[in-house]
């Protein structure tokens, strides 16, 4: 293994933190600490960092900080969490992920504690997994919010969600009437 | 409105990376023009609309119905599919349960009002029209109910109303007359096909309960109890004449048979080697087709049937969960035997009877 492959990578959050991917505080755990070599795994487990490291090159990284301008702090370190449990992950051509995109709401029960947080920082994790282009975490996001939808009544998810209802009486009967079952259908 | 809906048709759905568009903005600005508009108070619609769309692919069409019926922004990122029966009884089980009045009816595939007066003891009282007398819908034409039908008439829109009622915490009274236990004397032990008159003194029972399952929703669990004691002849299989516990496990008295019968079913099995043993001990078993624990007790003297039913959480009257306690879901008419065949859920065994005993007794007084 190449010098340049146990180089550190760190990113810069948008409200100016630079967070080493190896020195994230879920690696952190006692006297374990990420090897250098993982840190690429990790971090490459985001297409964009990926790709950008593959345009600069080690020597063009050097010992800067890329800058992720859409993530904050909090949301970029429980990003990192999810990215080095995963680290190890079979990494899906991008052709064929649609075809093998699971559709079933299960998720597996390390990701399930994982999205046990507050509905902002669940929705800030997605939008984060979207920009840094990371799709197993932005599917696991997504089925997180569909398994907080499947099985209510409209009532019950506008509740979950703080949704107003913004129907008026009459758009209300229409869909009503719209859904009516019609044996001959 | 119409042009949000055009807008959101010509937004792919994201299956890759995609940087939020032009128009992803343009149909988030028009959908928010609504004086009544979420766009402060409702983080999710927030979310660009492609990953909006991310989370309506994985909803199945009953889901994403009851989704889009939640406001006009969303309504307007529907793209209605027709549903099918069974689908849209889902959707209807949905909706019911923000409604505290109504049931689901699969035969009219409709709401019908709630009655406090028709209960599983009762059941003659319901609100559908057509119930008794539509053969179409087997489930209430052929006296296809489950746990021992013959004495108490468990019916799909009972449960429902139960963990409904316990949910919302209202209907104290007619939660306890669908959660009520039944106690029948003398059951016959025969059953029809085969005449022959008890020779064994006999008792039924039956004790529903509602209990949180795993995922913390409500689920109606029955225990019935069958018990046989000596009177004119000892307990033996052949003197318990026979019973279905569930569609698929039973015994099957040998009297006054002409025809060879099939070898017992793991029950049957379970209550000979249970007469057979001298030290009386339990014998536990469960059935792999549907949410069914059992125990069994015997001696010469005196056998308890034990049996654990999950008859599931609130749900459509199509789900697995229902559908497969009723023979309806495993007997067709090219094939009368039900054992294995047909729609199956399976369980772990033991779970159902563990979930019973566990169950908090506050939710149920």
């Amino acid at each position: 293994m190449s010098d340049a492959k146990l180089q550190k990578i760190l990113l810069q959050s948008n409200d100016g933190v630079t967070i080493d991917v190896g020195k994230s505080p879920p690696l952190d755990i006692g006297f374990w600490r990420t090897p250098p070599s993982l840190y690429r795994a990790v971090a490459e487990r985001s297409v964009l960092i990926r790709n950008m490291l593959e345009d600069l090159g080690d020597e063009g990284i050097g010992n800067q900080a890329i800058p992720i301008p859409n993530v904050n702090e909090a949301v970029l370190k429980k990003v990192i969490e999810w990215c080095d449990h995963h680290r190890n992950d079979p990494v899906q051509p991008a052709d064929e992920e649609a075809d093998t995109r699971k559709k079933t709401t299960d998720i597996e029960e390390w990701d399930q504690k994982f999205m046990q947080v507050d509905q902002e920082m669940l929705f800030e994790v997605i939008l984060a997994a979207n920009y840094l282009d990371i799709k197993p975490l932005l599917d696991v996001g997504c089925k997180t919010v569909a398994n907080m939808i499947k099985g209510k009544s409209p009532e019950e998810i506008r509740k979950t969600f703080n949704i107003t209802n913004d129907f008026t009486p009459e758009e209300e009967e229409h869909i009503r009437r719209e859904n009516e079952w019609a044996e001959d259908r | 409105m119409d042009n949000v809906k055009d807008i959101c048709r010509v937004v792919p759905p994201t299956k890759e990376r995609r940087q939020r568009t032009p128009i992803d903005d343009g149909a988030l600005r028009l959908a928010a023009e609504n004086p009544k508009a979420n766009e402060h108070s409702c983080a999710l619609l927030q979310l660009p609309v492609d990953i909006l769309l991310l989370v309506v692919d994985e909803l199945e069409p009953p889901h994403r119905l009851a989704f889009a019926h939640t406001c006009r922004a969303l309504h307007n990122l529907h793209r209605p599919v027709p549903l099918l029966r069974d689908q849209h009884l889902e959707y209807l089980a949905c909706v019911a349960r923000s409604r505290p009045e109504q049931w689901v009816c699969e035969v009219c595939v409709t709401f019908h009002p709630a009655v406090t007066l028709d209960t599983p003891e009762q059941p003659q009282l319901m609100t559908c029209p057509h119930g008794w007398l539509k053969r179409r819908c087997l489930a209430y034409s052929l006296g296809d109910w489950p746990v021992d039908s013959r004495h108490l008439k468990i019916d799909h829109r009972h449960v429902q109303l139960a963990l409904k009622y316990l949910r919302l915490g209202i209907h104290h009274e007619y939660v306890q007359k669908l959660l009520a236990p039944h106690r029948q004397d003398d059951f016959k032990t025969h059953l029809k096909t085969v005449q022959q008159r008890n020779v064994l003194k006999t008792r039924y029972s039956v004790h529903p309960k509602a209990a949180a399952g795993a995922d913390g929703h409500l689920r109606y669990l029955t225990l019935s109890v069958w018990l046989y004691q000596r009177d004119h002849h000892s307990v033996s299989l052949e003197a318990m004449g026979n019973l279905w516990i569930c569609p698929h496990l039973s015994f099957v008295s040998r009297f006054g048979s002409r025809s060879p019968i099939a070898p017992n079913d793991q029950f049957g099995a379970a209550i000979e080697t249970a007469l057979a043993q001298d030290d009386h001990s339990e014998m536990r078993g469960a059935c792999d087709r549907c949410a069914t624990d059992f125990s069994v007790q015997a001696s010469p003297d005196r056998a308890e049937l034990r049996v654990w039913q999950d008859l599931g959480p609130e749900c459509s009257p199509r789900s697995l969960a229902w559908r497969t306690h009723l023979r309806e879901s495993c007997t067709t008419y090219f094939c009368p035997q039900p054992r294995v065949w047909g729609s199956a859920l399976h369980h772990e065994p033991g779970s159902v009877r563990a979930l019973y005993d566990c169950a908090a007794e506050d939710l149920n007084t």
